[in-house]
């Protein structure tokens, strides 16, 4: 027998999920819990898509009944909740849990087992949040929940409010383990050779979105939980007639709030800077400029949180600053754009459907981009707060900026997730319907703004000048639904149609290309190794299927683990051999203990407490048991 | 790096080097250490903002905490990191009773500081509760946060303690302690930051 056949013989057997049920709960692989990050944030894609047509169908006329004042309340709120929290962070997050790794050449995450945990407790954490919808009790204060209204429970009696604090802290502790997951994987387990500087740049920008998750998300577990001990124990932290202050909630919330833009915009560009070189067929122009600039906006990031509070009364001085800095952070975005335009010029451009929704992009975040500057600037902005221009403005910097990126990535990397091509035909119509739809329902919403319409009415008066503009809205929001649902076709098609991808069906040069579509469950037979930004397009490169001194080692006789390899942070000489934890139940059952604990909180419930915490510890000793035994760890 | 080998080709395999560089637990818990900190200095923004807001501070009748018991049990606190480098120190060079010893000494320090804010939480509500103001809000959820991130230490010191009577820990295979000990590092230092911002701050600003 050759090695190669030897070495592959031995890792299908090692590496290999168990079948059925068992399988379903206790795997630890990041390609099928990357897949499930796709899956459920796309379902709560749609359900928040439908809860923003309800919306739009309540406000195509004047004076409409379609939907109470408390209804449409509950729908904006959970719309936005869903959009940002359970849709935008873990689709990103489930994109780079399949493809870091690959994009890597390495076998698994640094820590499988808590990757599986983030996932449980990110679907775990939805079921809470939407629990809300059961007991009838939907949390009603929008996506931001301000003090006091949502901290006096005077104002927000029932289990609404504490739906959503508590939902909010429990899906942090996904988010956090995640980020740390990826930055531990991204210093520690690159493919030898895989310098800093030729890394992909959707992993640079996966690398700096953990990064402002680690330094940003403490706000929005902080404010949330500071703002349940105001309801649950009477605290004063933004009670004013007690020493509190409302505002310092806004500080909280927005000090996570504006990095999440970012948390969001940065992968992104990280998938477009993948997508744009492929269809350019040419490396991405200015790499350094382009990692530098995400690096950039991920240091910015962080000194423009009070442009959402401009309105507020906050001290000229600081509104002043706050407003510079807010100007500053488009040079590094607009270095984004023009290094893409200069790709694109200078390459021989294919035309396929990630490069139109990646164009899509481009229009669509220049414009939001523009708006984004006039709200940063303080005498426009006190204008403009609270009115629909506002509503405009954001979704075109998250639909743009994320949702067209996304439905590019979907066509791009889907080939390699399900081993089938996409329809191009119909993934193009669907790109135009998006796009005009999208515009239909946004475009005006600046334009009523600047008429005056607030945002989140839910309903408003004849011959204000706004009726015409609404109904253009609601229609565009239609057209935009139609859209998504013919990507969605596009995908069911490709399933039963069975067209073969290929390895590499887009003729790419990252790693991820290299291997077979669907990827084996240990991802590579031999470990790559690279000497170039893009290895699949060096011409001199190593032949990535031939095995190297490593391989051998990974499957010398002995004892059969899951096993990679670790290399060093920088220069990415190899180092370690990682033994992987296998599959395990443990991950499952510590989410469902800290879910319990979740309840238990929302009910203020002792004895579902007790329960909780001692579900959870027991699990926690569950998983550490080998070590304390002396097993191998 | 990237010649093909084959399994004959033994003077290879052996260039494969083993066990170099920080492990990927290690790397993860100062990762995650990071985050901890961010939250701890949102916590001290929070407190410092509340004061800001306040005609005094204290404000009202509330007098600024009390230094002596406060002041012992931080010192305290502070030697339990002491002892616990003695101890790892003592496995490094193999002595397994000598880290038996450090571990022990270093999970009495902290009861010692555990039982004093015990005292603490028990005397302080005839004065003020947490629902009182904001000042009161903010006390008791910082100096509780902080507590219950050492009593998880002295959970994980205990589990340490076990471990290294089953003789898990050797001279050259010392991680999880390693570990164990980052943290508690950690939210001793944390008390360094947290002492003097809560205890020491309101006695300069008391009219």
């Amino acid at each position: 027998m050759t090695t190669t056949a030897r070495i592959t013989e031995r890792l299908e057997r090692v590496w290999a999920d168990a079948p059925g049920v068992p399988g379903f709960f206790n795997t630890v692989d990041h390609k099928r819990i990357g897949v499930r990050y796709l899956v459920t944030g796309f379902a709560f894609f749609l359900i928040a898509g439908v809860q923003a047509l309800l919306i739009r169908t309540q406000l195509a006329v004047p004076e409409n009944d379609f939907l109470s004042a408390e209804a449409f309340n509950r729908l904006f709120t959970m719309h936005g909740t869903t959009m940002i929290f359970l849709f935008n962070t873990p689709i990103l997050s489930g994109f780079g849990n399949y493809f870091v790794p690959l994009m890597l050449g390495t076998r698994d995450m640094a820590f499988p087992k808590l990757n599986a945990v983030s996932y449980w407790i990110y679907l775990l954490s939805g079921f809470f949040l939407y629990g809300s919808f059961l007991v009838g009790e939907v949390p009603n204060t929008g996506w931001f929940a301000y003090a006091p209204l949502s901290s006096e429970e005077i104002f927000t009696p029932g289990l609404g409010l504490d739906f959503w604090t508590l939902g909010v802290i429990f899906l942090g502790l996904s988010t956090t383990v995640g980020g740390i997951n990826f930055i531990v994987t991204i210093f520690k387990m690159r493919a030898p050779g895989m310098t800093l500087s030729r890394m992909p740049l959707f992993v640079w920008a996966i690398l700096v979105m953990s990064f402002l998750i680690l330094f940003s998300l403490p706000a929005v577990t902080l404010g949330p939980l500071l703002m349940e001990f105001d309801r649950a124990f009477g605290m004063a932290f933004f009670d004013a007639a007690r020493g509190g202050d409302p505002i310092l909630y806004q500080h909280l919330f927005w000090f996570w709030g504006h990095p999440e833009v970012y948390i969001l915009f940065v992968p992104a560009i990280g998938m477009l800077a993948m997508i744009i070189p492929t269809f350019a067929r040419r490396p991405q122009a200015g790499y350094t400029w382009v990692v530098a600039s995400l690096v950039a906006i991920g240091f910015i990031s962080f000194g423009v949180w009070v442009h959402h509070m401009f309105a507020t009364g906050v001290p000229f001085l600081a509104a002043s600053f706050f407003s510079a800095a807010g100007l500053v952070i488009t040079i590094p975005s607009a270095i984004e754009i023009f290094a893409w335009l200069a790709t694109l010029w200078t390459g021989r451009i294919r035309w396929g459907t990630p490069l139109l929704f990646a164009l899509g992009f481009l229009s669509i975040f220049v414009l939001g981009g523009i708006t984004g500057v006039m709200v940063s600037m303080v005498p426009f902005d006190l204008q403009a707060t609270d009115s629909y221009f506002v509503v405009a403005h954001l979704h075109y910097v998250l639909v743009g900026g994320v949702v067209f990126p996304v439905f590019g990535a979907f066509y791009y990397w889907l080939p390699k997730i399900t081993g089938y091509l996409m329809d191009e035909r119909l993934g193009g119509t669907s790109f135009w319907i998006m796009l005009i739809g999208f515009h239909l329902t946004f475009f005006p919403m600046h334009i009523v703004g600047l008429l005056g319409m607030p945002r989140r009415v839910y309903t408003f008066q004849e011959g204000l000048g706004w009726d015409g503009y609404n109904m253009v809205q609601s229609i565009g929001g239609y057209m935009f639904a139609l859209g998504v649902l013919v990507s969605v076709a596009a995908f069911v098609l490709s399933l039963i149609k069975k067209t073969p991808a290929g390895n590499n069906p887009w003729n790419a040069g990252t790693l991820e290309w290299a291997t077979t579509s669907p990827p084996a469950e240990y991802n590579f037979a031999a470990m790559p190794a690279v000497t170039s930004r893009y290895p699949l397009w060096s011409p001199d490169a190593p032949d990535p299927t031939e095995p190297r001194a490593y391989d051998v080692v990974l499957a010398a006789p002995g004892e059969e683990k899951h096993e990679t390899l670790g290399t060093a942070g920088l220069d990415a000489e190899v180092e370690d051999i990682l033994v992987m934890p296998h599959p395990s139940y443990w991950p499952f059952l510590l989410a469902v203990g800290l879910f319990i604990g979740f309840v238990a909180m929302l009910l203020r419930s002792a004895p579902i407490g007790v329960v909780g915490l001692v579900w959870t510890v027991t699990s926690m000793i569950g998983w550490h048991w080998g070590e304390l035994k002396g097993g191998d760890h | 790096m990237s010649v093909p080998v084959t399994t004959e080709d033994v003077s290879r395999l052996l260039q494969v080097p083993r066990g170099r560089g920080r492990p990927k637990g290690w790397w993860g818990i100062v990762i995650l250490l990071m985050n901890e900190a961010v939250l701890f200095s949102l916590l001290l923004f929070v407190y410092f903002y509340l004061s800001t807001q306040a005609p005094s501070w204290p404000p009202g009748e509330i007098e600024p905490p009390e230094l002596v018991v406060s002041g012992i049990r931080s010192v305290l606190l502070w030697l339990s990191s002491a002892t616990l480098i003695w101890g790892e120190r003592g496995i490094r060079k193999g002595k397994q009773g000598r880290l038996q010893l450090g571990l022990l000494a270093t999970i009495v320090l902290s009861g010692l500081f555990l039982a004093g804010h015990v005292e603490e939480m028990i005397r302080l509500p005839e004065e003020f509760i947490w629902a009182t103001n904001a000042y009161g809000s903010a006390f008791y959820t910082i100096t509780n946060f902080h507590a219950a991130h050492l009593t998880v230490g002295v959970a994980l010191l205990l589990f340490a303690l076990l471990a290294a009577r089953r003789g898990r820990y050797t001279r050259e295979n010392h991680l999880g302690l390693a570990t164990i000990g980052i943290y508690w590092h950690f939210v001793d230092f944390v008390w360094a930051v947290v002492f003097p911002s809560l205890y020491l701050y309101p006695h300069l600003t008391a009219p």
